[in-house]
């Protein structure tokens, strides 16, 4: 990784002329550019749109680089030396160690002049597994059956709330896919449900099996 | 055949004048004064400063332990080390002896130190008149100071005190000084002080440290010690505060003696709203700090400290990353989890057997098992329709849900020229996002909007014609979609 040191004199300006200048250097490796650019983004104290402007580029364009800016210095620095186009930033950024490196594999492999998003994009779901959506959405009616009744004996979620959750069990009989507002309300549902301790990683109930699978499809 | 001849090398007067021209705002100038308060405390009793700013005057009296009439002439000689002179109480700020000078010139064109000593029935005063000094020859003897005795006058700045010192600054070079600026500097800089037994007030108000608000049991202690034989300690501690910090607030407040010797320091980290939760306090008693306490010098061992700190901040960093991450900081249970993930990191006990279970207003644990909560990639949809280009080429479209900015944008799009693919970006900050019950058309149209702004930026097509090429596209997305989202 290039050391911030190395590349102090842009430190030394004014942060809104720096920012500027730092923005336009192309020779500046990627993990250098996204560290000072976002160094010099909160000295401007500029907002996005303001800090877009003044690099003349789009606000998406300057968020990828300070979404990328966040990632710890090895990986970082890999996704530097790969230089991937700024379409897949965004996945960059938010991806851990293990999905960059399948990232930057999928990257090398696409032909030239091909568009990569998609290869990338397909190579990180591989080693992600799947998202929280998809993991809600596999969640039995079973357990979303003894949900609804435990919520009521621990005297927690409306009666609306504790209705859709048979509702969806009886819809997932059917074998009918959640819509994207049912699963969003879901979502919501069962974290309400963890965060008021109906779910819980030291259930006194004897259902800590389907706890566990409600926690693990949330991401806990 | 060679000689040595030597020559008296005394500064001109000016220079007392010309050391007032720092860039120390009023605030930084009376804390200087006030470090010399702190230097001059009595064993075992509270220091109490007072701290006087109007336009006329500014006046620093602090119930110290004054200076006899020999200290006081060393003391207001330029570039003299204090510590050869008097035995100061261990961690002085003092140390070049320029600082109280470099304050005082800097705030205005005239002052006075005036003194009484423990023990003493006599107080002491000397007057400095930039005015008359500029008359001064170039002598040595220009540098004459006189020291007038009085007996212990009760209407003079330090009033009925039996001790203590009182600088007072006229001829403000400040049209407007601002006391209440001053007021959060003092409480800033001090606040080790403060929090302890001492106290300071300015026109009457009590400085008082700034209080933050934090992800709760996300405060953990600083312990490093480093060099041969461990010799160089850092103590403190670091937080992530509920809040992000885009006004620059963040990082760590560094103090040397118990005097903030450098606000806001964001070397250790790379600074990104998403890391601006980090607060943190730090003692460093071991490095240099420039004469005026604005900042460090880049010492070797400072070159350390920061390599330590780095490393020691990494399970910090990756929690304010965490809890930046949409909705976390929301989730009492996400925050938990992130926060039990930092003291793993760091090597310490989890949070909840600190306090017993309650773990503030989280809690506790809630793991299955896997410690760190999952990361989630961005929602991107790649399955969409390629558009064809006049020119024959195919313009692959894609969309991203994105948090931008709030206030800014509603779509947006990045663009790969090599592959020629067009990202479109849904910003899910702003609040057409947040209100739009109906995403599948909310989608739509940012690609929409993309393709136009495309068209129109990046191919140099006509508004018009763009608009209708555009028009055509959504057309054929909305009959893509299910019935059910059409109706």
């Amino acid at each position: 990784m290039t050391p911030l040191s190395d590349i102090e004199g842009y430190l030394d300006l004014d942060p809104v002329e720096g920012l500027q200048a730092a923005w336009a250097d192309a020779d500046l490796p990627l993990g250098a550019r996204a560290r000072l650019v976002s160094r010099l983004a909160m000295k401007s104290r500029l907002t996005l749109e303001g800090a877009a402007r003044i690099c003349e580029a789009s606000p998406a364009e300057v968020q990828a680089l300070l979404d990328l800016a966040t990632l710890d210095d090895d990986d970082l620095e890999l996704v530097s030396q790969a230089n991937p186009p700024v379409t897949t930033w965004f996945l960059f950024a938010g991806a851990d160690s293990d999905w960059i490196r399948a990232g930057l594999e999928a990257l090398e492999a696409v032909p030239d002049e091909e568009p990569v998003l998609c290869a990338v994009y397909e190579a990180m779901r591989e080693q992600s597994g799947p998202d929280l959506d998809e993991r809600i959405a596999a969640i039995s009616g079973e357990i979303l059956g003894h949900l609804s009744h435990k919520a009521k004996e621990y005297g927690k979620l409306s009666p609306k709330a504790r209705k859709f959750l048979v509702d969806v069990a009886k819809r997932k009989q059917t074998g009918a896919p959640l819509t994207e507002r049912q699963l969003n309300w879901l979502r919501s549902i069962l974290f309400e449900l963890v965060e008021s301790g109906v779910v819980c990683s030291e259930s006194p109930d004897a259902d800590q099996e389907l706890c566990d699978q409600v926690l693990g499809a949330l991401g806990m | 055949m060679s000689r040595i001849k030597s020559y008296k090398n005394s500064p001109s007067p000016k220079l007392l004048e010309k050391i007032g021209a720092t860039n120390l705002t009023l605030a930084d100038a009376v804390a200087e004064i006030v470090a010399n308060s702190f230097d001059a405390a009595v064993d075992g009793q509270p220091t109490i400063v007072e701290v006087q700013v109007d336009g006329e005057e500014v006046c620093v009296v602090d119930s110290g332990a004054g200076m006899t009439e020999e200290v006081l002439v060393e003391a207001v000689k330029l570039g003299v080390d204090m510590s050869d002179i008097v035995k100061k109480p261990q961690g002085a700020k003092g140390r070049f002896g320029l600082g109280m000078k470099t304050a005082c010139a800097s705030i205005g064109r005239w002052w006075a130190v005036y003194t009484r000593p423990i023990g003493s029935r006599s107080e002491f005063r000397v007057v400095f008149d930039l005015a008359e000094w500029e008359r001064r020859p170039d002598a040595p003897e220009a540098w004459t100071i006189q020291v007038e005795e009085l007996d212990l006058p009760a209407d003079g700045p330090l009033g009925q005190r039996e001790h203590g010192t009182a600088v007072v600054v006229r001829q403000i070079r400040q049209r407007d000084p601002l006391a209440g600026a001053v007021l959060t500097k003092l409480g800033e800089a001090f606040k080790p002080h403060l929090e302890q037994m001492d106290s300071i007030l300015v026109n009457g108000d009590p400085a008082i440290p700034h209080k933050y608000t934090f992800v709760p049991n996300s405060r953990v202690p600083v312990e490093i010690t480093f060099g041969t034989s461990d010799q160089f300690r850092i103590a403190g501690w670091v937080a992530i505060d509920k809040q992000t910090h885009n006004e620059g607030d963040y990082g760590f407040n560094i103090y040397r003696h118990a005097q903030l010797v450098q606000t806001w320091c964001q070397e250790w980290f790379a600074g990104h709203l998403m890391t601006s939760r980090i607060i943190g306090e730090v003692h460093m008693d071991f490095i240099d700090a420039t004469f005026f306490k604005q900042g460090l010098q880049q010492s070797e061992r400072w070159r350390q400290a920061s390599a330590e700190m780095k490393e020691f901040l990494k399970p910090v960093v990756r929690a304010s990353r965490e809890l930046s991450r949409k909705g976390n900081i929301n989730s009492p249970v996400l925050a938990q989890q992130i926060v039990s993930e930092m003291y793993v990191g760091l090597g310490l006990e989890s949070p909840r057997s600190h306090d017993g279970g309650s773990g503030g207003d989280a809690l506790g644990d809630q793991s299955s098992g896997d410690d760190q909560p999952k990361r989630e990639l961005p929602k991107l949809r790649v399955d969409l329709e390629s558009l064809v280009l006049e020119d024959g080429r195919e313009l692959s479209l894609s969309l991203v849900e994105q948090e931008l900015s709030t206030g800014g944008t509603p779509f947006d799009f990045l663009l790969d020229e090599a592959g020629l693919a067009l990202l479109a970006v849904l910003n899910t900050s702003h609040p057409l996002f947040l209100e739009t019950k109906d995403m599948e058309q909310l989608r739509i149209l940012a690609i929409a909007d993309s393709i136009l702004r495309f068209l129109v930026d990046e191919c140099g097509m006509s508004g018009r014609k763009a608009a209708e090429i555009r028009s055509a596209w959504i057309l054929t997305r909305m009959h893509a979609l299910p019935e059910a989202v059409r109706s």
